[in-house]
């Protein structure tokens, strides 16, 4: 069925206020810029004469280097010098995986450097190696081999454990069933840009230069500066677009590199830049999970005790956040006894990180598998198990919890309507039905015709994401106009900028009546010009400065709205404020036709002075603030407030804590060929919470596109390793296999936006984050409401492979087990 | 990337001359030949390319005699779309149609596609890394003791459980099709050697180093036959066949070449075809999944099975 316009018509009246799909308002420049190759990422801006800087990535997984030969590389035409690993921050003669830096060269052609650091010659002391993970369980604590290298003595990094209620063993003293579920690791996605990391380094005095892919320029400078003795000062960090890619810009690992090279040549700049191989081989990539999900409850299906533990493959990271494993486990579902634990395991593996929730999307499937089997168990509709055990909305965490996000405050959570409404929109209670007993034919007899004897299968989870609305710091900028009538957008943001500037020049156009060309970005993201917008989370942080921005734009307003009135033309036909209009970069005045005025914005008297402020609300002491108004020497007193919610209800002040977690509702409907196991989705739903996000298209643009990247990717590809050699050998990089918007048909796919009462986001705008991470495992669910079989996350995702091999069980095998047993 | 130099052809003949030194390859598309050369796959790359695109008159699709004649600097796109071929040998249009995405499909010709290498997550790692005995003499074949999710399913040629991956392959060799080059004219089943028992290097068909394909000739179908080319691959778009299917049905029979099984197309003639899920069991009867031996649950048995639906479906779709 595609996407039923009447029925969102319908359901918009009541709760969902608008679709992407099909809607011709959505307008994106960076994605035009991208097409035409008129985007210009960090690296390419940089002109002028360079040195080009590549490094030699290690052949082994555990190794000390003996020594390094580089008088081959040396004498090839080209080459200007090499460096060791003494000679750059976060390099080491210490190879803890395959793809490792072990050595780096810089000449005055790319694939000079690649060719040099061909010929240079690394003799390994190689060490024992720790690349399952299983292993380095089981090895723990043993002496010698049994350590993969990082910290003396044991291989299980962290450990964070959340009690609740007295624990588990309290809570399993009085319940009505008990039922364990384990799953065996999950794969790891690359959490990949698409275009290769590069930056370029370079030096003026005692002060470094960055031009780099970062999503955070202010965090790039504060871990940079320190690892070359430089104040923060010091150390400017200059950054356009994101790469291309979702997320996954936060380290800094080409910033050392270029700097580091620039000073061997006297401060000449460097543009240190990846190959595709590299790029996959170095850049991080999310946790693989293995958990142990014990659950008991009363009769009417109310949990009451759980006992789980996750276990993750970090790789060799010991800054890896592992606790972030259990967060959604933790704060979505109301259980009063509770053990959780998570345990990070460190292997000779390129370093992971986290995709939130529950570290990866196959990663959330095993809490959602666990719920839906206890479900199934219990004769309950998997959706009336979820609504009995979901938080109620406006729960604060308890306070011994703790934890990363544990001593933020809460913000909104709205599970509980998520579920509801995505219910409702997708019509889920009527097309459920049990594992393995429809076709699609059964639900579509009169659609679909060409998967009608294929399984029905159909899906509902809702999702509580870690990604925070803001950080610690509200999102800032400035709005300035110019004399001809255009406008800049300045912000120290990489997502307020281009790649990012979709929603804030959007914004900008569309309250202003601007034309798309005349809103500009005023500036890159910097640590020079713009102010610290905090930590960049992700597409949070893009729709609440795009808040902020929304203010600032009627701030302007206001502003020309004053000017235009003061104008000679409007007074002379009387004009008041109710008669303008603000359209195609003019002031229109529309008080009968034969009065028409029309005054170009570039003759209002605009000019360099004519500036808004783009601030955020916080309750972190920012200094956001009080940076806007010293720039701009106006709104003393700090009247920092939003008056512009929807409802035109003013409810953040100044000094309100603000930290509202992303949450969605997803719901997916697919058909599964029983003799191929070919999937192919019907339907999918997913209704995101916004809070009172003022520019909606653009947090749907943002939603559509992650949640399109995510299925994309996570359903047909995971990382794969050779494990005698720990060389990854993912189809990703050896075929070239990035999936693209190619490969899945997305007008199967549609996005709503919820707009939670209680927002409590910078201007009342909630961070919608990564909505679609864990909603991925809707694709689990539905696959096993389908066929009753469950299609194992192990190595991968759901491929016909698998399913197949599921299938040899036979159709609804593992549903009649998980019953009898 | 790997330095080289650059060379121009204006003749096949000219092509095959330049070849004679035994460092060169002759790039057309150059959709497979510069990935290599940039990822730095083999010892063996070239050290001179040769350009073959400004060879005159080698671009073409015309019917003489009966016969279908394509240059072999024809893109893939020109035989997807060219009506004759659409109609009369409709296996081939879809095969064509099959491989990657449009913009290579514009620029990859019907020469290059049974000239490409072989595809192996081994054998395609960068610079080298495992190196395989396509490669090198006292290599090794790593699916065996590692992943083998896209390998063969009829054993291994000489060792080697690499694929075929080009989707014309089988298509010309259910159409018992002739390959002319500045040396012969083969047949399509000599060319990709089907009968071989061993592999030939790095290449996934037996010409010789100095040999250079000038032109693929298909004779007519039999009155009343009708084909058809089915293809599965994880991915939507862009992608190499996992395992494929060029049918041709006449009456109660069925000519079947199945790609991206095998080292080379594997072909099966007078296949009854009055049952279509018989002939498929037929036809993969023979084959024996492999299983990983690093990756659990890991292994290429889909192939079989998603293969034998591929001959039914093509089957009962011709009948």
């Amino acid at each position: 069925m595609p996407y039923d316009a009447a029925k969102a018509k319908e359901f918009d009246k009541k709760t969902i206020k608008r679709s992407v799909v099909d809607n011709p308002a959505v307008h994106d420049k960076s994605g035009k810029w991208i097409m035409t190759g008129r985007a210009e990422f960090a690296a390419d801006h940089f002109t002028g004469h360079k040195y080009f800087g590549v490094a030699k990535l290690a052949t082994v997984m555990h190794a000390k280097i003996k020594s390094v030969d580089f008088s081959e590389a040396l004498k090839i035409p080209g080459v200007i010098d090499v460096v060791t690993v003494d000679e750059v921050p976060t390099w080491s003669d210490h190879v803890l995986w395959y793809g490792k830096e072990v050595a780096g060269v810089i000449a005055d052609n790319w694939y000079t450097a690649i060719r040099a650091t061909e010929a240079i010659k690394v003799e390994y002391d190689v060490l024992p190696a720790m690349f399952d993970p299983d292993v380095a369980i089981a090895e723990d604590g043993k002496d010698g081999t049994a350590n993969v290298g990082l910290i003396d003595g044991t291989n299980l990094h962290q450990r964070t454990a959340v009690v609740r209620g007295g624990g588990a063993a309290e809570g399993f003293k009085n319940v009505d069933w008990d039922f364990t579920f384990e799953y065996p690791w999950t794969t790891s996605y690359a959490h990949n840009e698409l275009e290769a990391h590069q930056s370029i380094g370079w030096w003026i005095g005692d002060e470094a230069y960055l031009y780099t892919g970062t999503q955070d320029p202010y965090s790039t400078r504060t871990s940079v500066a320190p690892q070359f003795g430089l104040p923060a000062h010091k150390c400017h960090v200059y950054s356009r677009f994101n790469c291309g890619g979702f997320g996954g810009k936060t380290d800094d690992w080409g910033s050392y590199a270029a700097l580091a090279m620039s000073k061997k040549v006297g401060g000449y700049p460097v543009l240190f830049k990846n190959t595709r191989y590299s790029n996959v081989l170095t850049r991080q990539r999310s946790f693989s999970i293995k958990s142990k999900i014990r659950l008991g409850g009363t009769k009417d299906g109310k949990i009451t005790a759980l006992d789980a533990v996750f276990y993750a493959n970090e790789g060799a990271n010991t800054a890896a956040p592992v606790g972030d494993c259990i967060f959604g486990l933790q704060k979505t579902w109301n259980i009063p006894h509770a053990d959780i634990k998570c345990i990070g395991v460190l292997t000779n593996a390129p370093k992971r990180y986290y995709w939130r929730d529950v570290a990866d999307p196959p990663g959330g499937y095993n809490t959602e598998s666990a719920l839906e089997k206890c479900a199934y168990k219990l004769g309950m509709n998997p959706l009336d198990f979820r609504l009995k055990n979901v938080n109620p909305c406006d729960v604060q965490p308890p306070a011994a919890e703790g934890g990363w996000y544990g001593a933020h405050p809460w913000g909104s959570f709205v599970i509980k309507e998520l579920l509801e409404a995505t219910a409702e929109w997708s019509d889920y209670r009527k097309k459920f039905h049990l594992p393995a007993t429809k076709k699609v034919k059964d639900i579509y007899p009169n659609e679909f015709k060409e998967y009608a004897d294929w399984y029905h299968g159909i899906a509902l989870t809702a999702h509580l994401d870690s990604h925070g609305g803001s950080f610690a710091a509200a999102r800032g900028g400035m709005l300035k106009a110019n004399a001809d009538g255009t406008f800049q957008v300045i912000t120290g943001s990489a997502r307020g900028t281009a790649g990012g500037t979709t929603v804030c020049c959007t914004t900008v156009a569309e309250v202003l009546g601007a034309r798309d060309e005349d809103v500009l970005l005023g500036d890159w993201a910097n640590t020079d010009t713009g102010l610290n917008p905090g930590v960049q989370a992700s597409s949070s942080h893009t729709i609440s400065i795009s808040s902020a921005f929304y203010n600032a734009a009627m701030e302007m307003k206001y502003k020309m709205t004053v000017m235009a009135l003061n104008n000679a033309a409007m007074k002379k036909v009387g004009a008041t404020k109710d008669d303008l209009e603000f359209a195609n970069s003019t002031v229109y005045f529309h008080k009968g036709k034969a009065d028409e005025v029309a005054i170009p914005f570039a003759s209002l008297g605009l000019g360099t002075n004519t500036a808004a402020s783009a601030g955020g609300a916080d309750g972190t002491g920012s200094s956001v603030q009080n940076d806007l108004q010293k720039l701009l020497g106006q709104r003393a007193g700090g009247a920092w407030k939003s008056k512009f919610n929807e409802k035109g209800e003013e409810y953040i002040k100044k000094g309100d804590k603000v930290l509202a977690n992303g949450q969605s509702g997803a719901c997916l409907e697919l058909a599964i060929d029983p003799e191929t196991g070919v999937t192919e989705f019907l339907n999918y739903f997913l209704v995101v919470d916004t809070g009172c996000t003022m520019f909606k298209q653009g947090a749907l643009r943002e939603i559509g596109a992650a949640t399109e990247l995510i299925h994309s990717q996570g359903y047909y590809f995971g990382d794969v390793y050779d494990e005698e050699t720990g060389a990854d050998i993912s189809t990703i990089y050896t075929e070239a296999q990035f999936p693209t918007y190619m490969d899945m048909d997305f007008s199967t796919h549609h996005f709503a936006d919820y707009q939670s009462e209680d927002a409590s986001g910078t201007f009342g705008c909630h961070g919608i984050a990564e909505p679609s991470l864990t909603n991925f495992c809707t694709v689990a669910l539905a696959t096993f409401n389908a066929i009753g079989v469950w299609v194992d996350c192990h190595k991968g995702g759901f491929t016909p492979d698998r399913v197949l091999e599921a299938l040899d069980r036979g159709i609804g095998a593992d549903y009649k087990a998980l019953m009898e047993a | 990337m790997k330095d080289f130099k650059h060379a121009v052809a204006t003749s096949f003949d000219e092509a095959a001359t330049l070849l004679a030194d035994g460092k060169s390859a002759v790039i057309a598309g150059g959709t497979d030949l510069i990935y290599g050369m940039k990822g730095m796959h083999s010892p063996n790359l070239a050290d001179t390319v040769i350009d073959l695109k400004r060879i005159p008159d080698a671009s073409y699709i015309k019917e003489e005699n009966g016969v279908l004649k394509i240059g072999a600097l024809t893109t893939l796109t020109e035989i997807a779309e060219n009506e004759t071929v659409l109609k009369k040998y409709t296996v081939l249009a879809e095969a064509a149609k099959a491989v990657a995405s449009p913009e290579l499909r514009n620029m990859g010709t019907i020469g290059g596609n049974i000239c490409q290498k072989p595809r192996c997550i081994y054998y395609r790692n960068e610079h080298d890394a495992f190196p395989c005995f396509r490669k090198h003499s006292d290599g090794k074949c790593y699916a065996i003791t590692g992943v083998c999710r896209y390998h063969s399913v009829f054993g291994g040629l000489g060792g080697c459980f690499a694929v075929c991956p080009s989707d014309t392959a089988p298509a010309l060799v259910a159409l018992g099709a002739k390959i002319v080059t500045t040396k012969k004219t083969w047949e399509a089943a000599d060319f990709f050697g089907l009968d071989q028992k061993k592999f030939n290097g790095e290449n996934i068909n037996w010409i010789d180093a100095d040999e250079v394909v000038k032109e693929i000739q298909v004779p007519a179908l039999a009155s009343g036959a009708k084909s058809t080319y089915k293809k599965y691959a994880f991915r939507k778009a862009i992608d190499f066949p996992l395992v494929s299917a060029a049918v041709i049905v006449n009456g109660s029979k069925a000519t079947v070449a199945l790609g991206g099984v095998y080292n080379t197309p594997k072909l099966f003639t007078d296949v009854d075809a009055s049952d279509a899920a018989a002939a498929g069991e037929f036809c993969f009867a023979k084959a024996k999944a492999m299983k990983s031996a690093q990756v659990d649950n890991n292994s290429n048995a889909y192939k079989i099975q998603i293969g034998k639906v591929l001959v039914k479906r093509a089957i009962t779709e011709l009948k």
